[in-house]
């Protein structure tokens, strides 16, 4: 029991990587238990958004004033009901759609515009370099949840100004990572190799440069993952993101907090969900990141 | 004074770029820009040409792109961001009225935050790699996965739902009474200050367990003096620089945290006023608020560039030798 809670504890990953032992066991072992129940979790909540209309579940807008803040194992709903009796569970798979969408999108787009501004800054640098760490800074200044409610503000609360709004402020982190290893490879014995055979700018990046260099920046794309999520549950709980009918977490634990003094856990339950997501995406980034760390595989 | 001229040479280009991105806001919205303002106002209002002309005047609308930029940033740099056509007030008295309340909760939180995180990175760097300082990463890492809001409303229910000793939202001056004061401030404290302890506690650490490699550690520890004293006199100060470069750059983060905690407890700071002028569709002061986040990070980072100059003098010479 003991050596169960202690190999659920094993954060951070790299104290232990680089082991006599550790080395012979193949990854997917290394990564431990729980990683692989984080992976279950995102399977399950991804797998329910994508079938959510063909699960046998309730529809998530139909109101039941009889059942009202059920408890959740209730009259047949597993989750209970919020205030006006819809199904909590139901609304959970549909507000689930809207997160993973979104999360499927934007840090992708992050990564391609991140790539492409951090590794043209990390092999070019100078004057490249500058302007790319002024534009980046720039897109600091505007915190993320007010930058994005912003843009929305003033160009419409539309799906593809919300994907492209949550991508543009994701852009900072990706360049920073992007170009710090860039500059970590740039000098190795094979890119100088393929300087000296007249290879172009250009074909150097995207042949020599770009496999390694995006293998650690995959991690940083779950990161980014679970601030998407963040980011669209506190705009959606402010009410400033996608108008009502469209079932959000973020919405489904604004409406709860209306009444947390009479039902707790019809606010609750979305918490945790969301709550859950977010820790099984930062836990498999993180493990994901321990295995692929330069300094921790110590060449 | 090498690395600070570096730094100003990277933050003046910033501040323009900043600028001119929250001037472009209101140039972006889609068809007329009166129409825009005008937004909630009845037809009659609408279609006066006399206040649409006025409008025009006012917003310079007759003029080429750049050098509306110019008179804003001067008109910007002088204090005055203009009227709100919603409420007639001057905007700048709207950001005076709640720029204090928004700067309470700002230090409070990041005092908060550092009084949990410094004792706490500094112990799990000393004892890394026990349980114990498993046991803080988890927490941590369980932190860093609760959303600000979710942990707002976590603190709203335990300590005003369920042992009813702190007040669920509301705002009192100071005149009121300290504490009366301070009341209202301790939730949101603890919620935006703790979703800040984990950041600060990961670097805290990280940088510490490399000092605590040094020589000049190891001497001090054959000198015999406590663990105490090395660690806060002799590791402490070499261990805090990326702390400190971090709170520069965590301010954004902080903004957002400020934002979403003064709209659920209901803190009349410049958080609200943002959410408030969204509803009301107040384009100006939506974007007067922008504006004045966006200078405020930059001149927070600016001031932490100082700090840090001051705190390690070997960037000074290593920027001068660059």
């Amino acid at each position: 029991m003991v050596a169960l809670v202690r190999n659920l504890l094993r954060l951070p990953p790299a104290a232990d990587a680089g082991s006599q032992q550790d080395m012979v066991r193949p990854w997917w072992a290394r990564v431990g238990i729980l990683f692989w129940l984080c992976v279950g979790w995102l399977l399950l909540i991804g797998l329910s958004a994508i079938f959510a209309d063909v699960l046998p579940i309730r529809d998530p807008l139909t109101t039941n004033l009889d059942g009202q803040f059920l408890m959740p194992f209730t009259d047949g709903y597993v989750l209970g009901t919020d205030g006006v009796g819809r199904d909590m569970l139901s609304r959970i798979v549909h507000g689930a759609r809207i997160s993973m969408l979104l999360a499927f999108t934007a840090p992708f787009l992050s990564l391609l515009a991140g790539l492409a501004l951090g590794m043209s800054a990390g092999y070019f640098r100078g004057r490249v370099d500058a302007a790319v760490g002024i534009f980046t800074d720039s897109i600091l200044a505007f915190p993320n949840i007010v930058g994005v409610m912003v843009v929305l503000f003033f160009l419409g609360a539309t799906l593809p100004v919300m994907i492209l709004a949550l991508a543009f402020f994701g852009i900072p982190a990706e360049v920073r990572v992007a170009r710090a290893n860039t500059i970590l490879f740039a000098e190795r014995e094979f890119v100088l190799a393929a300087r000296a055979q007249g290879a172009s700018h250009l074909r150097i990046m995207v042949r020599e440069l770009l496999p390694n260099v995006i293998v650690p920046m995959l991690s940083l794309v779950l990161f980014g993952m679970s601030i998407v999520i963040i980011i669209e549950g506190g705009l959606a709980f402010l009410g400033v993101g996608f108008p009502p009918p469209t079932p959000s977490w973020g919405k489904m634990i604004a409406d709860g907090f209306e009444e947390i003094a009479r039902a707790p856990q019809v606010t609750f339950v979305p918490a945790g969900v969301m709550f859950l997501t977010i820790l099984s995406l930062n836990m498999i980034g993180d493990r994901l990141r321990a295995l692929t760390d330069v300094k921790a595989s110590a060449v | 004074m090498a690395y600070l001229r570096k730094r100003l040479f990277h933050l003046v280009p910033v501040f323009f770029l900043v600028t001119f991105a929250s001037f472009m806001l209101v140039n972006l919205l889609p068809g007329d820009v009166v129409d825009a303002i005008l937004a909630d106002d009845d037809a009659a209002v609408i279609n006066d040409p006399e206040i649409r002309r006025q409008i025009e005047l006012e917003l310079g609308l007759d003029k080429p792109l750049v050098v509306r930029y110019v008179v804003w940033l001067g008109d910007l740099m002088q204090g005055d961001l203009g009227r709100s056509y919603i409420t007639r007030k001057k905007i700048s008295d709207l950001l005076a009225q709640r720029i204090p309340v928004t700067f309470q909760l700002m230090v409070m939180s990041l005092g908060f935050a550092l009084v949990i995180a410094v004792p706490l990175g500094v112990l799990s760097a000393f004892r890394s790699n026990t349980a114990l300082d498993r046991w803080i990463s988890a927490a941590a890492f369980g932190i860093v996965a609760t959303p600000p809001f979710v942990t707002a409303i976590l603190f709203i229910w335990f300590f005003a739902v369920v042992l009813k000793i702190l007040p669920a939202a509301g705002h009192a001056p100071l005149f009121l009474g300290v504490w009366e004061n301070l009341k209202y401030f301790m939730l949101p404290m603890l919620a935006i200050g703790l979703s800040e302890v984990p950041i600060f506690l990961r670097v805290l650490r990280v940088d510490m367990i490399t000092t605590l490699q040094e020589d000049y550690i190891a001497l001090a520890k054959a000198k015999g003096m406590s663990a105490r004293y090395i660690l806060f006199r002799h590791a402490f100060r070499p261990s805090s620089f990326t702390l400190v470069t971090v709170l520069g750059l965590q301010v954004g983060r902080l903004i957002s945290g400020l934002v979403i905690a003064e709209n659920i407890f209901a803190l009349p700071g410049i958080g609200k006023l943002l959410i408030d002028s969204i509803d009301a569709r107040d384009v100006l002061v939506v974007q007067a608020v922008v504006t004045f986040a966006a200078i405020a990070y930059v001149g927070i980072n600016l001031t932490v560039d100082i700090i840090y100059a001051i705190l390690d003098p070997r960037v000074n010479r290593r920027a001068a030798e660059a």
